[in-house]
């Protein structure tokens, strides 16, 4: 993609320096009711400054605008700011631009943005990468961690980046487009797909359970449960356990009460000498 | 039918999309919002955030109400959203048939132009017209309640608006 | 004790602070927490560990709308301290972490939302004054306070608490012991459940069992589960893309007026009257 084709130096400039100034845009949090609005206005600073270098009182403006409440995954919260920064540019040089859309435009993105964003970079891209690297470190090795970091950051950075330059130059036509002619629907099947192969695969990895009971028999050495609970299918216990949690999500069970009920149950199980 | 309606002033976002529509077993979504239903661009982006396999219809608060008065939906669970209490008032009163009516997030694009608004819970900042829609939306007889995530306990508004 | 708890709260504010100043590059998972604990103790083996241990337990403590359920954190730079500084029972540690992180969750939620709101009229006051310069000054400056005050959590549960936590881990009666080393292997399960919740649909159902054989039953590792998934999510978009194609094709034939019928439809009345229908049927 040819993102780069028309801008101008000082184009390029502003927006890599929204891009490394979006890195901390979630680092302080107003209380409830403005949320990260105060790091969308350090982010978005360059593109202010520079539209509106020759009239404080539109600049004073542009910032009051931007103290609403602010909630978009960070890493493709950057297309929100290129979109507004090409808006903040319209609304310098026309008179007549109504600003109000501009924050129109922000808030409506908010939800389907924050709602791709987090399936894809929370529910497959960290799954992936939690996954490489839990089975790596629980043997005690460093690339464990090291690979986690880089599965997950490589993408994410990109997406990032690109995204600033996107939300610059293509705006909304953009996202009418590839919403428009089905794509996104597919993106969202094949990362929810990829993520629930991975989740199957972690169940079977992580979720560990291990019965000491034993059968004695006659005149030969006792045979412990585990083996007849292997021959049914192996790993059944955790994969019932899962599924048990799963039911009582849907069911609207606290995830709290969940958790302290999984590790009830373990320790009953302990004391009774099952495990 | 209407299983829930949530007022919510991002209308469609990351939570609603990932877990409510799951969690109520909804699989019609309604819209019900004046500006968004003239507005092409708010209607993609809207139409983005619906989940897989669910059915979105945007329309202003008077061609929702049709909506859900018609006779075909009557069998079918719907889950209806809009951004500020008055417009939800209007539905309720003109509905019958709610299953509830979640009070989520409100106010945080809160125009200041009637004064300083009344902090009533954490998520809910209200202007006073809107708080008088909200006293008068407690007094019908469908459950009023604030419950943001589902993991949340709900809360009855009327507890929210005690001395307020 | 007193330097042990200053490592230690500067292990949380590192890396939960650290994760928010630049960019949520999950420097605050336990994988990554476990190793840097691992690495100020003095001991990186066990540190990597138990940090494989705890993402595990907190892989579903996802933060989806402000609603977190518990902050992996502290939980993990406890339990790390426990295990590595007090020699208490790795697997004890592990159960301590649960009821740590959900209680630090909710202190955490408390900051943010309340305490950090004494700086929400700030924000406007400054706009108003039209000062960007001070607006990024109070930004990095509500980014210190919150995590340095988080972090004295951490400092003063490891200063005062680390005694009590080592006579008590002491105690434990053996079968107990086995029912506390259970639940490490358990838990993970309702993290497991947390994520399945945001992607599980009836008709994608199969993939998740099939990622479960995979492992349990051809023993794959991780990397060849993740490379198989992909090349078979990449198979089933080409697949979708074409069936798209051909759908649109359809519907553009068929919102073609057909003069022979003279029937032609074009107006909004109709066009809302047909998305209802949809809807409805």
């Amino acid at each position: 993609m040819k993102l780069t084709q028309d801008m101008t130096k000082e184009d390029k400039k502003m927006l890599n320096g929204i891009f490394w100034r979006s890195f901390t845009v979630f680092a302080s949090r107003a209380g409830a009711t403005k949320a990260h609005a105060p790091g969308f206005m350090y982010s978005i600073t360059p593109a202010l400054n520079r539209y509106y270098k020759d009239d404080p009182e539109g600049r004073k403006e542009a910032l009051m605008r931007h103290t609403t409440w602010y909630n978009i995954t960070q890493n493709v919260g950057t297309f929100v700011m290129g979109l507004v920064a090409s808006m903040e540019k319209k609304n310098s040089e026309e008179a007549d631009f109504d600003s109000e859309s501009i924050v129109a435009l922000k808030t409506s993105l908010m939800g389907p943005l924050s709602g791709i964003g987090d399936s894809i970079f929370w529910g497959v891209l960290r799954v992936i990468a939690a996954g490489v690297g839990i089975s790596l470190a629980s043997q005690g090795s460093i690339l464990g961690p090291i690979l986690f970091l880089l599965i997950y950051n490589v993408p994410s950075i990109l997406t990032r980046y690109y995204l600033t330059y996107m939300g610059f130059s293509l705006g909304s036509t953009f996202i009418e487009r590839i919403y428009a002619n089905g794509s996104m629907a597919i993106l969202n099947k094949a990362a929810s797909t990829l993520g629930l192969i991975m989740i199957g695969s972690m169940t079977a990895s992580m979720v560990k359970f291990e019965s000491k009971l034993s059968v004695p028999i006659a005149g030969g050495k006792p045979i412990l449960i585990q083996t007849y609970l292997d021959q049914l299918f192996k790993g059944l216990v955790p994969l019932s356990i899962t599924l048990v949690c799963y039911w009582l999500l849907s069911k609207k069970v606290n995830v709290n009460w969940i958790l302290l009920g999984v590790l009830i149950l373990a320790i009953i199980l302990g004391l009774l000498g099952v495990v | 039918m209407i299983v829930q309606l949530r007022i919510d002033d991002r209308l469609i976002h990351g939570q609603v999309a990932l877990v409510w529509t799951k969690e109520l077993d909804t699989p019609g979504i309604v819209v019900a919002n004046d500006s968004a239903s003239e507005n092409e661009m708010v209607q993609m982006t809207l139409k983005m955030a619906t989940p897989t396999g669910k059915k979105l219809l945007i329309r202003s608060v008077d061609d929702a109400i049709k909506v859900f008065n018609n006779p075909k939906g009557q069998g079918m669970r719907m889950f209806a959203l809009t951004n500020c209490v008055k417009d939800a008032l209007k539905i309720a009163q003109n509905v019958e048939n709610i299953g509830g009516i979640n009070v989520a997030n409100v106010g945080r694009f809160a125009d200041k132009s009637e004064g300083e608004p009344v902090l009533v819970g954490s998520t809910l900042m209200l202007s006073h017209s809107e708080l008088d829609a909200l006293k008068e939306l407690s007094k019908l007889d469908v459950p009023v309640f604030q419950q943001v995530v589902p993991s949340n306990a709900k809360v009855s508004i009327k507890t929210l608006l005690k001395d307020k | 004790m007193f330097k042990e708890a200053f490592l230690a709260a500067l292990t949380v504010f590192i890396c939960y602070g650290g994760n928010w100043l630049f960019g949520q590059t999950m420097i605050e998972r336990p994988l990554v927490v476990g190793m840097v604990a691992g690495l100020i103790f003095g001991d990186l083996r066990t540190g990597i560990i138990m940090g494989a241990s705890l993402e595990a337990i907190f892989m579903g403590a996802v933060d989806i709308g402000g609603a977190l359920s518990a902050e992996p954190v502290t939980a993990t730079v406890l339990a790390t301290t426990f295990a590595i500084v007090l020699n208490v029972n790795e697997k004890a540690a592990l159960a301590l972490a649960v009821p740590i992180g959900v209680l630090a969750a909710f202190i955490s939620m408390f900051m943010k939302n309340v305490v950090m709101n004494l700086f929400a009229p700030l924000v406007d006051k400054y706009a108003e004054e039209n000062r960007p310069g001070a607006i990024a000054v109070m930004h990095y400056v509500m980014w210190f306070i919150n995590y340095f005050i988080f972090s004295l959590i951490t400092f003063f549960s490891v200063l005062e608490g680390a005694k009590p936590v080592q006579q008590m881990v002491n105690n434990i009666p053996d079968n107990l012991m086995a029912g506390l080393a259970a639940t490490g292997g358990l838990l993970p399960a309702v993290g497991f459940a947390i994520l399945m919740r945001m992607l599980w649909s009836k008709q994608l159902a199969p993939y998740f069992f099939l990622g479960f054989i995979l492992v349990a039953y051809l023993e794959l590792p991780s990397v060849a589960v993740a490379a198989l998934g992909i090349i078979l999510v990449l198979v089933i978009s080409f697949k979708d893309k074409k069936l798209l194609d051909i759908q649109n094709k359809q519907k553009e034939l068929e919102n073609r007026p057909v003069s022979a019928t003279g029937i032609t439809d074009s107006g909004n009345e109709t066009k809302s009257d047909q998305e209802e229908e949809d809807f409805f049927s």
